[in-house]
């Protein structure tokens, strides 16, 4: 005889080998045939387990539902889930259903069995429900609570290609604890209640469990048997169902290794179970869980969110220790004690109490200030008389004085202050604005400034006191507001006609007035005088008209502020003549030899108010340094 | 003295002593006088760019008998100013940056243009005839010494030198403190100028009210 090859891992074997060297498999079911039993020698046998050996079940005229799966695990198995056999077992034929096979699904399920020892906390086995209760061949492997549902229903073809080693060792060890049988202990109870097969014939369902019991017998140390902690009799009567006789039988006698014929009896589950462990484990489709926290508990198919949370694990914790030398830390510590100098809450100084509104000493200094521009007309004029004219002033007079030759002179005089400083302004221009009324001049007056029609005309007021034959309605034109700052003075200078289109009080176009009759630019005026309280004011003259004046004089009369900053323009030759503050306005009614001018009225008072306020700020910075002083001569304790 | 004179005259006067009160700190008296210098200047001004700049400059070229070239060019005036308005509404703001570019512009250019040649060059020029046979020498050294020590104190560079703390070099660090004098000089001069302004104004004010109460 040749060895025989395993099936499952292809292992030789000795002719006489029953088991397989490696894997535990039963080989000589496989290799041997159906004549291998001696009827004989076959102990005695159950009826209707007889009449599966006879055969004389009814062959099924249609393959019944139960069927289907059979059919597609011989057509699955062979080609998909296990190595090809060089030799096809006796009575397994593909395509033709195996006859205990058949049998097991055309038997009715009250004819078999009930099993024993069904997992705690499950139900046992009801004729209500069945399924739930029928364990299928070659299950032993399977926890007994998993066994029943899935293993009841076909599995589909695709899925039964799955056969690992592992399954087959455990396949072995329980066809080793089916040879060795069951205990005494366990068979005894069993056998003594075990119903007659006509009475089991009744129910279907504890008829299949009884197949099972023969194909899976119950190790004796699983918790699956010692958890009942009953005999399989109690048990059985608890769960209201038979326990066939045959496998008490079996399992109350237990056969030698002699009797092969008894042995070989569980080949034929033997081999389902073998084709079992060739389908893969069956793939539950569990039922969608439902979300049961968050804003979708509730509602089943959804992402768990629970589940998903708790993936997440919270955020590594890391120094924030920075490592830094010592000339950093020196830095860091001089940038601390900076910021803490800076936003560290200063106590607060105590309020003083003011019994009066504004202080005694505001008071004092306003009514000394008073009394000192008073003064000069309680007492009459002392300022010394001005001797030493500054150039500018000069160069302003002689200006004026060269616009004589031509009669009339047209000049353009421009107001570019605030009302502010229009008392000190006026008081510096009635020079310069006088000489002008006296020749005859036509005088333009135009305002750069909102408030300088105004102005104009309230200086106008005050210097034709001192003109008796200036002819305001024929001399004298007020242009009016000239926006756009320094690009409507460009514009102005440009073309003079096209920016200003109508007087400020008569709104009639004024070029054809005798003041500014003729007049196309700004270089057909004969001079153009610039009243102006700020640098910029001046500049934005000078830089833009400046150069389109093309000879014609540029005369300004400034404030004391902005006179010296316009200085250095009347030094380069950029202003002709430049008048600042009251004090020029002095020099020039000085130079005038006009003592009547208001300049010089005036020169006494500000001369007056002049001292007094610099012995006031004198005055002051001594005592607040003297006070300085005594606190820190206090504080020190010298 | 006419009745509407002597009006003015007397609310001149009371205006001018509400506004000396302030000398007793802050008042009633005088922050009414303010508000109505405020409220009086702020009308008069409205008043006048209506009369003066937005009638005569954009509504009658527009309305009335002019050239096509005087109403297009109002009206490129009136729609610039419109896209101009719209900067007083958050969702068309972007309307009135182009208006704001176009003033933004061309007032810069007329600046720059001007500042350049009316007084960078013009200035630069005369400092140097200083420096010429025949000028002012000494005036022309003050002016170069005091223009380098004021862009010296401006001069905020600083290098580390062997560890020590950043600071100015030597010659700098000596520039910058005569460019000090030269600043504070500069603003006392200023200063002076302001309080000469005012005390004019006050020196006026007195005799206002001393012509007026005389007269009365």
């Amino acid at each position: 005889m040749t060895d025989i090859r395993c099936p499952i891992c292809d292992t030789l074997n000795p002719p006489d080998a029953e088991v397989c060297s490696n894997c535990g498999t039963r080989l000589t079911y496989l290799e041997g045939d159906s004549d291998f039993i001696d009827p004989a020698e076959a102990p005695e046998l159950p009826d209707w387990l007889k009449s599966y050996r006879e055969g004389d079940e009814p062959e099924p005229e249609e393959p019944s539902e139960s069927d289907d799966w059979l059919e597609s695990l011989r057509g699955a198995v062979p080609s998909e889930g296990m190595e090809p056999e060089e030799e096809e077992p006796a009575g397994f034929e593909p395509g033709k259903p195996v006859d205990w096979m058949a049998r097991l699904a055309n038997e009715p399920l009250a004819a078999r069995s009930f099993t024993p020892g069904e997992p705690s906390g499950k139900a046992p086995s009801t004729p209500e429900e069945p399924e739930a209760s029928q364990p299928e061949a070659g299950e032993g492997k399977e926890q007994p609570g998993e066994a029943g549902f899935a293993r009841a229903f076909p599995e589909p073809e695709g899925l039964a290609e799955q056969s690992s080693a592992e399954e087959t060792e455990e396949d072995s060890t329980w066809l080793d604890a089916l040879r060795g049988g069951p205990s005494d202990e366990e068979a005894s109870p069993a056998e003594e209640k075990a119903p007659e097969p006509e009475e089991r014939e009744g129910s279907e369902e504890a008829d299949f469990a009884g197949a099972r019991v023969f194909q899976m017998e119950p190790d004796p140390d699983s918790a699956w048997s010692a958890s009942a902690g009953e005999s399989p009799e109690e048990e059985a009567q608890k769960n209201g169902a038979d326990i066939p006789d045959w496998p008490v039988e079996e399992s109350g006698e237990p056969l030698p290794e002699s009797q092969p014929e008894y042995e070989e009896q569980p080949e034929e589950p033997d081999l389902a179970g073998e084709l079992e462990a060739a389908l893969p484990p069956a793939v539950e489709e569990e039922p969608p869980a439902l979300e049961d926290t968050g804003p979708l508990a509730g509602i089943a198919g959804v992402i768990p969110g629970s589940s998903a949370a708790t993936r997440f694990t919270p955020p590594p914790a890391y120094s924030s220790r920075v490592v830094v030398n010592d000339k950093q830390r020196l830095h860091a510590a001089l940038l601390e004690s900076l910021v803490h100098e800076k936003v560290a809450p200063a106590p607060a100084a105590r309020e003083r109490r003011r019994s009066r509104p504004a202080g005694l000493g505001r008071l004092i200094v306003g009514l000394i200030l008073i009394a000192a521009v008073l003064l000069p007309r309680l007492v009459g004029p002392f300022a010394s008389q001005l001797a030493l004219f500054p150039p500018e002033t000069i160069h302003m007079r002689e200006a004026i004085a060269g616009l004589s030759g031509s009669i009339p002179p047209r000049v353009l005089v421009v107001i570019d202050y605030q009302p502010a400083y229009a008392p000190e302004l006026e008081t510096a221009a009635q020079g310069p604005l006088l000489d002008l009324l006296r020749m005859n001049a036509r005088i333009a007056i135009l305002s750069t400034h909102p408030a300088g029609p105004v102005l104009a005309d309230r200086l106008l007021d005050a210097v034709e006191n001192g003109a008796d034959a200036f002819q305001p309605e024929e001399e004298l034109v007020n242009l009016g507001y000239l926006p756009g700052g320094a690009s409507g003075l460009q514009a102005f200078a440009l073309a003079p006609q096209r920016v200003i289109q109508s007087t400020f009080d008569t709104h009639r176009f004024p070029w054809q007035l005798p003041a500014v009759s003729g007049i196309e630019t700004i270089a057909d005026f004969n001079a153009v005088l610039v009243l102006t309280d700020s640098l910029e004011g001046g500049q934005a003259w000078i830089e833009q008209a400046g150069p389109l004046l093309d000879g014609t004089p540029l005369l300004m009369v400034a404030s004391a502020q902005a006179g010296p900053l316009l200085l250095p323009y009347q030094q380069s030759g950029q202003i002709d003549g430049l008048v600042s503050g009251l004090v020029g306005g002095g020099y020039y009614s000085t130079i005038q030899a006009n003592p009547d001018g208001p300049a010089l009225q005036r020169l006494s008072s500000y001369q007056a108010g002049l001292i007094v306020i610099l012995g006031i700020t004198l005055l002051g910075s001594l005592a607040q340094l003297a006070g300085s002083r005594s606190k820190s001569t206090r504080s020190t304790g010298v | 003295m006419e009745f509407p004179d002597l009006i003015w005259t007397i609310l001149g006067i009371l205006l001018t002593l509400m506004i000396f009160s302030y000398v007793w700190g802050d008042n009633p008296f005088f922050r009414t006088a303010s508000y109505l210098f405020v409220g009086v200047t702020a009308g008069y001004v409205a008043v006048l760019l209506i009369t003066q700049v937005i009638l005569p400059r954009l509504a009658w070229p527009l309305l009335r008998t002019s050239t096509p070239t005087e109403k297009a060019i109002a009206a490129v005036g009136v729609v610039l100013a419109l896209l101009l308005l719209t900067k007083l509404v958050r969702p068309l703001a972007w309307l009135g940056n182009l208006p704001m570019a176009y003033l933004t512009g061309a007032g810069a250019a007329v600046v720059i243009g001007g500042a350049v040649l009316g007084t960078i060059i013009p200035q630069t020029l005369d400092g140097i005839t200083a420096f010429a046979p025949g000028g002012q020498l000494i005036d022309g050294l003050f002016m170069l010494i005091g223009t380098i020590a004021t862009l010296a104190y401006f001069h905020f560079g600083a290098r580390s030198r062997n560890g020590e703390p950043p600071g100015r070099g030597i010659l700098v660090e000596g520039l910058s403190q005569a460019g000090k004098v030269f600043i504070g000089i500069t603003l006392g001069a200023l200063f002076a100028g302001v309080m000469a302004a005012s005390l004019t104004a006050l020196i006026e004010r007195v005799d206002f009210l001393v012509t007026s109460l005389t007269q009365f």
